[in-house]
């Protein structure tokens, strides 16, 4: 039975052996940029410092120099930024990656797990009634849990964004495991205008500077995925403003 | 459990024996009770709390060496020398000994064996006791040192006899804590025989011993049967383990054979039998509480070896229960005949009432099985078919059978009862009828006839009652599926087995007896309904086949176990998403927040700067065309710099504004007025540069305005560019009332101030109500605040035009003022300040109004080339002396001054879009009369009656006007409809392209041409640059 699901472990073992490196590379990389942006803050603090000082003896052209001076130095703090927020999203999308290839892995073997039970036309009644129970128990569970969270949103908000990724977990249904039962974590990021976790299915903003990014279906008034670009009421606004 | 309590007996028993024996050994204590004071002893014995006051006052409490000893008053003591105790210590140490050696070599007089088994069994348990026997001893010789502790005396020589012949006498029982059972290995149960022989057993070997010992053969002893048998249920076993796997004990989709039912709640969960199998609800066989272990239905429990009639109906199988008078009936037979019920409700058993069964019932046919005379029937219970059926024949036909709750509230208070109702198949509710599918409150349904069909067959008994081929075929088809059914399995053993097994037995004839044996130990299994007849196995068995059934789901379970850990990971993996996922919002948060501080600082450091940049931008925006964005290209107009000194355009100005070069609004707006008015000195009045210019300085001025103000309310140091030390008062710009306002436009609470500071304060009021929330008073005030606003520049431009100052501006706010008095219908003026405040103000209003003029420049501002390519403003000076000062002096600039005569105007009729138009005196002498040379046509007399006869209705001065139309036609109108003409180029424009209709508004343009055809002529009169050249047009 579980061959498959072995040579599966295995290549995703060996993909996956390599990620706490990675993902330390990353964070010690954001931090050293962090740590050089507070220099960078330093630096202007002093500098604005200087010139309220020394503004009123300032000819215009030194007015000018000093605040370029300050500038170009906001200017590598907004590199900083970006670089770090940059090497954010990669991490996610490491480790996305990675998440994404097991639940496909763990989806094909379940599945082959049941299917050679099936086959094998072993039921004992025991078994029977175990399972039974399992799965009302299970159903009883999730119900008013409602935490179904990771089946369908998670891919489905990023089926938007990954529009040309192959889609692993499309091609094979998500078996509901035991992963959905994890328990809620108090520090879990929360999204949309309602500022609630994600659950369901979830739209991205097509703004790329839009400051919530995924919203509920519900809470923008969606059944169903737009076709084309689509902006969340706030980037909506602002655009209109401009 | 039986057979462990028996060992228990049996071990009971030895520690009894051994008591004896030390009290023996002493040999002075004669009593049936031994001397207490052993400490082991006392507590065991039963505490004081359990003593009654009886027993405890017979009682003495002596505490020795810290140890209580209670002594019973009966007890005779003996009196003991210290020689003698150690001599007691010694003996008691024989004892000891001499007591598990008896153990080990007893016998058993003493014990009437009922039968050889008996005897057996002490054998068996004799390894057993010996072990026991030995612990004890130990606990016992650990014990006697603490007795006496005082005593240092040499190690006492042990001296020993052996009895030849002992026997003792029965123990009193010991208490519990002595024994303690020690359960067999397998491989120690394995080595035994368990089997025990019943009275059955010892018959058939009695008789089978006195067969073979008649025929000269040695007699099989009872432990070589039990042996055999033993080994036949194993090698069985073994077998049936198999073959169980194959077949399961439990289908899951069993049903309640009671109700038909396959439900399966938490507090009614079907049972089923095990050894027949059958299957039924707690509440429907009337099992409050599930058994431990195996559960036997009545039927199996009561009469295990032969299958039960109904007496209720001819069909067997199915849920039974006895009668009171000891013969079975279905469950159900007894829950739907009214007369029959249950003693006990709650056990269902036993069931009551058959004898209450009136005959007629017995008699009735049931239509299904057609058996007459065969158990009770009911009938269907549609009024009027007296169809009939056995209760389980409907249920194997699956006819409609329903129990409904009731509850009855009669005199006695609530009643609950059942509602039972049966119908024959002809009956049968619709929908309901046949398909069985329509179960849907009802707990008992029919419609589930095959189920009805599998849980029944038809009594042997019954059948022999009819002797139709029909019933024979019946018969048949029902012992098909008898056989089909394996009914109960006595797994054969092969014969190689057989052969194993009795290799290990000396028994003369062995193959024979063998033989019989396997047929006996056969038919005893089947008669027992193939239960195990060794009861440990059984369970063992079970316990197996579980335990095997679980080895291949130990492969399953190990791999769920490898998932569980795989969804761990994922679980982990997912938690790290979620952190990585925090790390991007907040690294966005923080890009957000960089820029925050960086703007933040940059108001902090340079908040003029940033003021200055928004109103640069603000203005730039304004420039819709883009005309000033960007200098004058000197390659395209090299003569520009002829007439601008100094250049300037809203780059050079952001250049400036960025390098700090301005230090308030006011440079900024020094720079702004510059740009505009090189515009309008360059560029001739007429070009769309000019006109954008003017639109511009008015819309900018409301922005610089604006800004001053947010820059006084800012509180900013010109010097450094920054904020002052102190916060300015607010001194309340925005903080205004509409009474303020209201006295400001009383002209004579302005009395006082110039009129520029008049005009000034106006517009600042007229900025502030503007900006304010939109309501009926604003928008009044607004209007009052514009018209005072027109007046005032009206005032302005008089006193300006009585200096004779005559400029270039100042035709640029006539040409405004007239765009405006066109919009608003208001004042017509014809002239303008040069400064920019009245200017400003009108382009406060022009912005808010939607002027098509305007819009018309904006539209095609865009497309007309920079305005470097403008006319020069040199060249348009003669037209304008032309236009300009001629009419100037015609025409007065007041829109109530009077219209003199010879005026041209643009009049307005009713129905007509303005018209050009000639204003005549009504009074010109009868015979005509030159103007300047040109001669003016005279009124007819009837128009003229007309006129008087208008000015008489309406009490106000009518003009006479004659059209410049094909016709000439004459019009007598009031002064509001008449508009001074070619004074100003825009007004005439705007006349002329009045008309909605082309054809309308070609004759306008006709009659305009004509007009200043006659105009011409008439200024070349008055010049006598031309001569005399009398029209033709008239």
């Amino acid at each position: 039975v579980a061959n498959f699901f072995y040579i599966y472990i295995y290549i995703f073992f060996v993909c996956i052996e390599n990620l706490p490196c990675e993902l330390q590379r990353n964070f010690s990389l954001m931090r050293d940029l962090d740590n050089r942006t507070e220099e960078k803050k330093g630096e202007i603090d002093k500098l604005a410092e200087e010139y309220i000082s020394s503004v009123r003896n300032l000819a215009t052209e030194q007015r000018v120099v000093h605040l370029q001076k300050i500038q170009s130095a906001y200017c590598k703090c907004k590199e900083f930024s970006d670089d770090k927020v940059q090497l954010a999203m990669q991490t996610y999308e490491m480790v996305d990656k990675h998440i994404r290839r097991l639940d496909a892995d763990l989806a094909r073997f379940e599945n082959e797990l049941k299917e050679k039970l099936e086959v094998s036309g072993y039921d004992s009644p025991e078994g029977r009634g175990l399972k039974k129970g399992e799965g009302r128990g299970l159903r009883e569970k999730r119900g008013p849990k409602g935490r179904g969270r990771k089946s369908s949103d998670e891919d489905s908000p990023r089926k938007k964004k990954l529009k040309n990724s192959p889609e692993l977990s499309d091609a094979l249904p998500m078996q509901p495991s035991d992963v959905l039962d994890m328990p809620v974590d108090p520090n879990e990021p929360t999204y949309c205008l309602c500022h609630q976790v994600s659950y369901g299915e979830m739209i991205g903003c097509d703004n790329p500077d839009c400051p919530i990014e995924w919203f509920h279906f519900a809470c923008v008034d969606l059944a169903t995925k737009p076709k084309g670009k689509w902006f969340c009421p706030r980037c909506t606004q602002d655009k209109k403003k401009k | 459990m039986r057979r462990l309590r028996r060992r228990g007996c049996s071990a009971g028993e030895v520690g009894l024996e051994m008591g004896r024996g030390r009290g023996r050994g002493r040999g002075r204590v004669s009593s049936v009770r031994p001397r207490p004071p052993s400490p082991y002893r006392l507590q065991l014995s039963p505490s004081r709390e359990t003593l009654t006051y009886a027993q405890a006052q017979k009682m003495v409490e002596v505490d020795l060496d810290g140890r209580l000893h209670r002594i019973n008053i009966t007890d005779p003591l003996p009196v003991i020398t210290e020689d003698e105790m150690m001599a007691q210590d010694i003996v008691e140490c024989n004892s000891n000994k001499e007591n598990s050696e008896q153990t080990q070599s007893r016998a058993r007089p003493g014990r009437k064996p009922p039968n050889p088994k008996g005897r057996r069994r002490e054998s068996k348990t004799s390894s057993h006791l010996s072990r026991r026997s030995g612990g004890q001893q130990h606990t016992q010789s650990q014990t006697d040192p603490s007795q006496h502790p005082s005593h240092q005396s040499p190690l006492p020589e042990p001296t020993f006899r052996v009895l030849d012949s002992l026997c003792p006498s029965a123990a009193p029982p010991l208490p519990a804590a002595y024994y303690r059972f020690i359960e067999k290995s397998g491989e120690e149960q394995d080595c035994e025989a368990e089997y025990d022989m019943d009275e059955e057993d010892l018959a058939w070997l009695e008789m089978v011993n006195q067969k073979r010992v008649s025929d000269g053969h040695a007699s099989v002893s009872p432990d070589t049967f039990e042996l055999l048998i033993d080994r036949l249920e194993r090698e069985s076993i073994l077998e049936s383990r198999s073959q169980a796997l194959s077949q399961s004990a439990i289908d899951e989709d069993a049903f309640c054979c009671v109700c038909l039912d396959d439900e399966c709640l938490n507090s009614n969960v079907i049972l089923f039998c095990d050894i027949c199998n059958l299957a039924v609800h707690q509440e429907c066989y009337g099992v409050p509480y599930i058994p431990e272990g195996q559960w036997l239905c009545r039927c199996c429990l009561q009469s295990p070896s032969r299958p039960v009639d109904c007496v209720l109906c001819p069909n067997r199988g199915g849920a039974f229960k006895q009668t009171s008078d000891g013969r079975w009936a279905h469950v159900v037979c007894a829950i739907w005949i009214p007369e029959v019920c249950f003693a006990n409700t709650v056990f269902l058993e036993p069931v009551e009432g058959v004898n209450n069964i009136p005959p007629a019932r017995w008699k009735l046919t049931c239509h299904l099985c057609k058996q007459k005379g065969w158990g009770a029937s009911i009938q269907c219970h549609k009024a009027n078919c007296y169809r009939a059926f056995h209760v389980t024949c409907a249920q194997k036909a699956g006819l409609f059978m329903k129990i409904d709750p009731v509850r009855e509230t009669g005199v006695n208070g609530t009643t609950f009862s059942v509602k039972k109702t049966a119908f024959c198949e002809n009956h049968s509710p619709v929908g309901l009828r046949r398909d069985g599918s329509g179960d849907v409150e009802g707990r008992l349904v029919g419609g589930r006839g095959n189920r009805g069909q599998r849980s029944y067959t038809q009594s042997p008994l019954a059948l022999p009652s009819k002797k139709t081929p029909k019933g024979q075929k019946k018969k048949k088809g029902q012992t098909t599926r008898r056989s089909a059914v394996p009914v109960l399995l006595v797994p054969q053993i092969p014969s190689h087995r057989l052969n194993k097994i009795c290799t290990g037995v000396a028994v003369q004839r062995k193959n024979q007896f063998m033989q019989r044996l396997h047929n006996y130990w056969l038919l005893k299994r089947q008669s027992r309904n193939g239960m195990p007849l060794i009861r440990r196995l059984h369970s063992h068995l079970q316990a197996h086949k579980t335990a095997e059934q679980r080895e291949p789901d130990e492969k399953l379970s190990a791999a769920r176990e490898e998932l569980r850990y795989w969804q761990k990971l994922r679980q982990d993996l997912e938690r790290a998403r979620l952190l990585v996922e925090l790390i991007r919002k907040r690294e966005r948060l923080k890009r957000e927040q960089m820029k925050l501080q960086q703007a933040a600082l940059e108001l902090k450091l340079t908040p003029a700067l940033i003021l200055l940049r928004s109103t640069l931008d603000q203005l730039q925006e304004k420039d819709t065309a883009q005309i000033f964005s960007q200098p004058v290209n000197l390659a395209e107009v090299p003569d520009y710099l002829e007439f601008i000194s100094k250049p300037m355009d809203l780059s050079s100005m952001r250049a400036k504004l960025e390098a700090h070069a301005y230090c308030s609004i006011a440079d900024l707006e020094g720079d702004f007025n510059l740009m505009v008015s090189n515009c309008l000195r360059y560029n001739s009045k007429e070009t769309a540069f000019h006109r954008a210019a003017l639109h511009l300085r008015e819309v900018g001025g409301a922005v610089l305005r604006h800004a001053h103000r947010q820059a006084q309310s800012i509180g900013l140091d010109p010097s450094t560019g920054m904020h002052l030390p102190d916060f300015p008062n607010m001194h309340g710009f925005y903080q205004c009332t509409w009474e303020d306002v209201d006295s400001l436009l009383d002209p004579d609470n302005r009395l006082h101030l110039s009129t520029e500071e008049q005009l000034k304060a106006l517009l600042e009021k007229l900025d502030m109500v503007t900006s304010m929330r939109s309501s009926g008073g604003r928008t009044k005030r607004i209007r009052l605040l514009r018209r005072e606003i027109n007046t005032i520049g009206h005032k302005q431009q008089r006193s300006q035009s009585l200096n004779g100052k005559e400029e270039e501006v100042e035709e640029e706010g006539e040409e405004e003022k007239g765009e405006k008095g066109n919009v608003e219908n208001g004042p017509l003026t014809s002239a303008s300040t040069p400064g920019t405040g009245l200017t400003n103000g009108l382009g406060k209003h022009k912005e808010d109004s939607s002027d098509p003029q305007s819009n018309d420049q904006k539209h095609s501002a865009p497309l007309l080339p920079k305005r470097s390519r403008g006319k020069p403003a040199l060249a348009k000076v003669p037209e304008r002396q032309n236009g300009g000062s001629g009419m100037s002096i015609l025409l007065p600039f007041e829109s109530q001054t009077e219209l003199t005569p010879l005026d041209l105007v643009w009049a307005k009729c009713r129905g007509y879009p303005s018209y050009p138009a000639m204003v005549v005196d009504p009074d010109m002498p009868q015979e005509g009369l030159l103007h300047n040379g040109i001669p003016i046509p005279v009124p007819p007399g009837d128009v003229l009656k007309l006129g008087e006869r208008r000015q008489k209705a309406t009490g106000e001065r009518h003009y006479l006007v004659l059209f410049f139309d094909t016709k000439r036609t004459w019009q007598w109108l009031p002064r509001d409809k008449l508009l001074p003409m070619g004074m100003d180029d825009t007004v005439d424009k705007l006349r002329l392209m009045e008309g909605k209709k082309p054809s309308v508004r070609k004759s306008v343009h006709t009659a305009y041409d004509r007009a200043m055809i006659h105009l011409n002529h008439v200024m070349n009169h008055a010049k006598g640059n031309l001569s005399f050249n009398p029209s033709n047009f008239i």
